[in-house]
């Protein structure tokens, strides 16, 4: 009786089973993509940068290209949390300091086209690939300043005459700024040791550090400071809306430390990041750069007019980074 | 539970209805939900196939279009020439050339010649300068080296914001040597892809047209807000299914053809979870409703046909217990019917059956008697009883003419043929049974009678009173110095009483139990009680008979009904 029971309602549920089903047709996976045919970008670059040139890549290569966006601080902090597990292809962006200081989580590769490439601050192992050079400049109010009082060198910003009127970041939070603040020492390291430039910029700032380097160019615009210390293509960008302002390049010479590119260890897709790498550094995305990105091409030869450009030792900088920063708190009563 | 189901046949039957109008319904229910489903998922699909075709179709039409009229641009001397012109009144020309060429267009697209560097040089677009374009990057370059075809590519412009501009198509214009002289350039907005598509879809859906990369080219606000482009990329870069269970929506994707593009249209589930949640409810409402219609139904059918078994069960156990006048009288004229109407003949047939039996018994007992009686004439025993009483008197020995004179009375009366005497006559034989027993114990008790005067001719049964006296002057006068019984006849509501009383030690509560349960076997040693019960009982009967009980002041009381019957 039971058993007969039993065996019912097994046949009962079958055919109910049978008939939910029927409706339920899984889609068929005809978009399937061969994973040879990917590419996952890490990228600190703005979506105004990557995102031409992403595409462009695309639909030359015929590669899909996935892009993870951050900080690069972020991005290299998860690098060195992934450790080259389920990790990424490539580091896109990112100063070369900062892809140096993570050298142990990318894979060396030498581009095929480093040859044409500028190679003042070339990594000899072949860690990164330079993609783009942004030189630091002064930015001033055009309605506030007449171009013959503007400050023409690094020495000029630690004079008492600009106290209270230069917007600058907070070195402790934005690169840019610590690599102006580095420039500054290391040019004017013959007349003054590195705490005496400190101590008499920080007078200059009046204890006012914005605190991010956006807010530099909208100071200045603005009219709240008169001078400000940013990345030439901020400016550019800001010149070509209309906005009327100024930029000046030291008399000293500029930082122009480059961003980068690496390629992660391990990366699952490593002759598409290769590709890629090639690509950053072709002459039409240089090009591109220089037409339309604001910015500069790391490629010999390329038709931007010179500047003068410093020598940045980069370990230096590396080395005293702690140091600087710590003097620079105390300094600055953080 | 099943034991408390299997004991009872209403029950059984309570449960096999329910089963029975549920499980169909259930099922049933099921069935017709899912070929529902079934059925609107594809009609829905089939809808939508076909919206999707006549998007594409609108889609390609004008596609075509654009690209005759840039046939047409590029064929044109005159709009070639303006390219490079900065005479104003050529380029004007050429402006009224171009203007002509794209009226038919330019609702759906603006059309832009650029020079071979890429610069903007002619344009219908309402804005000012259409800016450039990098002759080295993106779609110029492709439409550069595959100049035979209109390409088309998701729309960019560096450094300009690029806001609602969708589509970019672009065709090079070259001369004889093969050298570029510039670009036919197609831009279409959000505006223009609303224009084209506007009536050609439902508007509760959402169109997304991708690139060939899965990336969003032009959205409708659905698309956008379900974010559409970029979950299927995300999910096709990912290698996930496309379509996921948890989707909000359902989404169709089909290949534009010749252009790389892809058309997805998003639709809410025809089955969503209200949807479903609503079918479920009326369902389980419907099932409901039809339990309780069921339970109620199945009370009235299992009480309809177990209660005639219910009642024949009842009159059995009646039976059983001697009542032999039950009667079921059904009114029912199925199986239920007839077998009540033969159960109740069955009854009659043996009460008739017991009646002949007893009949008949009867009959034995009086033939048994009139043999008794041939074999010793009982005229000789009674003259003997009265020449013993006349001898007595002779001799003056009062004592044993009473005796004779008792005796033969109550021998005449027993032996006579009559079943039934005056009560006059049943009253006198037992005052000389009780001399005779007053003889006998030596005087030891006393007695009373009272008899009215208009009872004296009443009927009764022979020989009923004596073995109820007997049994008091036996049993309840037992060792008895000085006894007394009373013998008390009275007629009430055309009803006779007969009362005999005595105040001996009264009678054993069990014999009186027995007594009222009628049971012969345990009555021995008092089987007169049981006699002269039985007796009147056939005569008149259940309603009459014979009742006992201890008095409260001491002794007994037996108490004899009859009707009353004048002679």
């Amino acid at each position: 009786m039971k058993k007969r029971m039993l065996r019912a309602a097994a046949c009962l549920s079958a055919v109910l089973v049978i008939l939910c089903s029927c409706g339920d047709e899984q889609a068929r996976e005809e978009y399937h993509l061969e994973e040879n045919n990917k590419l996952v970008i890490y990228t600190s670059h703005k979506e105004e940068i990557y995102g031409p040139i992403v595409k462009e890549f695309e639909e030359r290569t015929g590669i899909w290209v996935e892009v993870v966006t951050g900080g690069t601080n972020d991005l290299l902090e998860r690098i060195e949390e992934e450790n080259g597990k389920d990790s990424g292809d490539i580091m896109f962006g990112g100063g070369v300091d900062s892809l140096n200081a993570y050298q142990d989580y990318f894979e060396p590769y030498i581009c095929s086209q480093s040859d044409c490439l500028d190679d003042s601050y070339a990594s000899a192992d072949g860690v990164y690939t330079v993609f783009s050079k942004l030189p630091i400049v002064i930015v001033y109010n055009k309605k506030l300043v007449i171009s013959a009082g503007t400050p023409r060198s690094w020495k000029d910003l630690t004079n008492s005459h600009w106290k209270g009127n230069v917007a600058f970041a907070d070195p402790d939070r934005s690169g840019s700024s610590y690599t102006a603040l580095l420039a500054m020492i290391q040019i004017l390291s013959e007349d003054m040791s590195k705490e005496e430039v400190m101590e008499a910029f920080v007078i200059n700032l009046d204890g006012d550090i914005l605190s991010g380097s956006g807010e530099v160019l909208q100071e200045v615009t603005a009219g709240k400071k008169l001078i400000g210390i940013t990345l030439e293509e901020t400016v550019l960008k800001e010149i070509d809306q209309n906005a009327d302002i100024g930029m000046i390049y030291p008399r000293e010479g500029t930082a122009s430390v480059p961003d980068g590119t690496a390629l992660i260890k391990n990366a699952p897709h490593r002759e598409n990041a290769e590709l890629f790498i090639e690509f950053t550094v072709s002459e039409d995305v240089q090009r591109l750069l220089e037409d339309h990105l604001y910015r500069r091409s790391v490629r010999k030869g390329a038709e931007n007019e010179e500047i003068k450009e410093m020598r940045y030792d980069l370990d230096y900088s590396e080395q005293y980074r702690e140091e600087i920063l710590t003097e620079w708190r105390a300094l600055t009563g953080q | 539970m099943r034991a408390v189901i299997r004991k009872s046949f209403k029950r059984e039957l309570f449960l096999c209805f329910i089963v029975v109008a549920l499980v169909p319904l259930v099922i049933t229910g099921c069935f017709l939900v899912s070929i529902l489903k079934a059925r609107l998922s594809r009609d829905y699909e089939e809808k939508t196939q076909e919206q999707m075709v006549s998007v594409e179709m609108r889609m390609t039409g004008v596609f075509d279009e654009m690209e005759q009229v840039a046939d047409e641009i590029m064929a044109d001397a005159v709009i070639v020439d303006g390219i490079t012109q900065t005479d104003s009144w050529l380029k004007n020309k050429a402006y009224n050339k171009l203007y002509e060429k794209t009226q038919d267009l330019r609702e759906v697209a603006w059309f832009h010649v650029y020079d071979a560097q890429g610069r903007c040089s002619l344009s219908t677009s309402p804005q000012a300068a259409a800016g450039e374009l990098p002759a080295y990057w993106g779609i110029l370059k492709v439409a550069r080296t595959h100049s035979q075809e209109m390409i088309l590519r998701k729309a960019s412009r560096v450094r300009q914001s690029s806001d609602g501009l969708c589509l970019q198509g672009a065709r090079a214009i070259l001369d004889e040597e093969d050298e570029c002289l510039g670009f036919v350039v197609v831009d279409m907005t959000e505006t223009h892809f609303e224009t084209i598509l506007s009536g050609a879809y439902d508007e509760q859906n959402g169109i997304a047209v991708l690139d060939s990369f899965w990336e969003d080219v032009y959205s409708t606000k659905m698309a956008k807000e379900e974010a559409l482009a970029q979950t299927l990329r995300t999910r096709r870069m990912a290698g996930e299914d496309l379509r996921q269970i948890t989707d909000g929506i359902t989404f169709f994707i089909a290949p534009i053809e010749q252009t790389g593009l892809y058309l997805i249209l998003g639709k809410e589930p025809v089955f969503t979870q209200d949807v479903t949640n609503m079918t479920i409810g009326v369902m389980m409402i419907m099932t409901v409703c039809s339990l309780l219609l069921c339970i109620v139904a199945a009370g009235m059918m299992s009480n309809y046909l177990t209660s005639p078994v219910k009642k024949l069960l009842q009159a059995m156990a009646r039976v059983e217990g001697g009542d032999l006048d039950v009667q079921i009288k059904s009114s029912r004229k199925d199986e239920f019917g007839q077998l009540s109407a033969s159960f109740d003949g069955m009854t009659r047939q043996i009460k008739e059956n017991l009646v002949l039996q007893v009949r008949q018994q009867k009959e034995l007992n009086d033939s048994n008697i009139a043999m008794m009686q041939a074999q010793l004439n009982p005229h000789f025993l009674y003259n003997t009883l009265d020449t013993i009483k006349w001898v007595a008197k002779a001799h003056h020995v009062s004592e044993l003419a009473t005796l004779a004179s008792g005796l033969a009375k109550i021998l005449r009366t027993s032996i006579s043929e009559a079943q039934f005497i005056s009560l006059s006559e049943e009253v006198s034989l037992v005052c000389a049974y009780m001399d005779i027993q007053k003889i006998r114990f030596d005087g030891n008790f006393s007695y009373d009678v009272e008899l009215p005067l208009e009872l004296e001719e009443c009927m009764v049964p022979k020989m009923i009173i004596q073995p109820i006296v007997e049994n008091a002057i036996i049993h309840g006068l037992k060792e008895r110095e000085h006894g007394h019984i009373f013998l008390n006849i009275y007629e009430e509501q055309k009803t006779l009483y007969i009362e005999v009383y005595d105040d001996g030690c009264g009678m054993d509560e069990s014999i009186l139990g027995l007594l009222r349960a009628r049971n012969r076997e345990g009555l021995k040693g008092h089987i007169g009680f049981y006699n002269v019960d039985t007796i009147i009982r056939l005569h008149y009967g259940t309603q009459y008979g014979l009742y006992a009980e201890n008095q409260a002041q001491g002794g007994a009381r037996v108490q004899i009904t009859l009707p009353v019957i004048q002679k």
